[in-house]
């Protein structure tokens, strides 16, 4: 690996990190926005009660249920945050790959929705352990879900799943927007110092009608 | 004096419900829509003083209801509600025809100043589209 490639790993690296955190404050300030105009309409409701109109309790129950349920939002927007800031703590561990998909699919849902596309994450059967840069791999997925939304996926939702294979274990990011060989790989190739770091192997390929990229961990 | 019509579109459903409760409250005849499509879709209905457009919604996002609204509504004057308002995006939306942005969370007194600037300049804008057409008519009648 030359000089400039580690730049470009870096800036790669930088560039997935910046996005997911833009992501995330941009959800955190719909939280923010919504807790103050409901703080807001309770001072309202106030402020008429001091002149005489009964507080009615069923508003006030609403309002509740809506901080809780922002409330609930802001901790599912932590927990992956710290997801991914603990994902560049070691260099190689051990990874539970389904854990893994549900944070990188949480952390891209926004971007994919912004193109009218569902993500969804596949639960998967059993948890899948392998010994991986998880900050690369997290970035090799969203790497293959931007590819997906880059070939015009508008629409076209995309599924993501973990599963155990012959040589090890496979991560595959399916969309029928993929075109065999095509985008999804190129933009691998962005970051290739992925590849090194944790023997991914990237492909590109119809299986059948599905259309799917693929990021593979030998055992 | 009649009330401000104004037409909320933001994608998160509990924002909406909330500040249109607030806005009501204060005296103004308030539509909602929870995508840029219904937003068109209420455009073409009904005439709005000022529609209060969230920049960041998916499928078709702010700037794109922006110009679909515009065209529909020469007069209307949306007010884009941004997550992170920079110059750019400040720019941007203005280029694309809105009359104004505001960032989010914003206070409740900003955006009806806001709202009550827009009413005023869709009616100045009402009356001297008005006066053009009067007078398209007298020439054309050659009075």
């Amino acid at each position: 690996m030359n000089g400039s490639d580690t730049s470009g790993g870096q800036r790669g690296g930088l560039r997935f990190f910046g996005r997911m955190t833009a992501n995330l404050s941009h959800e955190f300030n719909n939280i923010i926005t919504i807790i103050g105009e409901v703080a807001g309409l309770l001072d309202d409701l106030l402020l008429l009660a001091e002149k005489g109109r009964p507080l009615n309790t069923e508003k006030l129950k609403s309002l509740s249920d809506n901080v809780k349920r922002q409330v609930e939002r802001g901790k599912a927007v932590v927990k992956h945050m710290n997801f991914l800031g603990h994902s560049i703590d070691d260099r190689s561990r051990e990874v539970d790959l389904g854990v893994l998909v549900e944070n990188v699919t949480n952390l891209s849902k926004r971007i994919a929705e912004r193109k009218g596309v569902a993500l969804a994450a596949e639960p998967a059967v059993e948890p899948v352990v392998v010994n991986c840069d998880p900050f690369g791999v997290m970035q090799a997925v969203f790497l293959c879900v931007d590819a997906a939304l880059g070939a015009g996926a508008v629409g076209v939702p995309i599924k993501i799943g973990v599963r155990r294979v012959e040589a090890g274990a496979e991560i595959a990011v399916e969309s029928a927007a993929f075109e065999p060989f095509g985008s999804a790989e190129a933009k691998l190739e962005d970051a290739g110092h992925l590849a090194a770091q944790m023997r991914a192997e990237f492909a590109s390929q119809n299986e059948g009608e599905k259309r799917v990229a693929k990021i593979t961990f030998q055992a | 004096m009649a009330h401000e019509r104004v037409l909320l579109v933001d994608d998160e459903a509990d924002f909406v419900t909330v500040l249109k409760e607030r806005l009501s409250a204060r005296g103004l005849d308030v539509t909602t829509a929870g995508s840029g499509p219904e937003a068109v879709e209420e455009v073409r209905k009904k005439r709005f003083d000022a529609v209060i457009l969230d920049y960041n919604m998916p499928g078709m996002d702010g700037i794109e209801t922006l110009k679909s609204i515009v065209a529909l509504d020469k007069e209307v004057q949306v007010i884009l509600l941004t997550g992170h308002a920079t110059a750019r995006t400040g720019a941007d939306a203005i280029k694309h025809g809105a009359a104004d942005f505001l960032e989010k969370p914003a206070d409740l007194p900003d955006l009806l100043a806001k709202i009550g600037d827009a009413a005023a300049r869709r009616m100045s804008l009402v009356e001297e589209h008005s006066a053009d057409r009067i007078e398209d008519i007298l020439k054309k009648r050659g009075w």
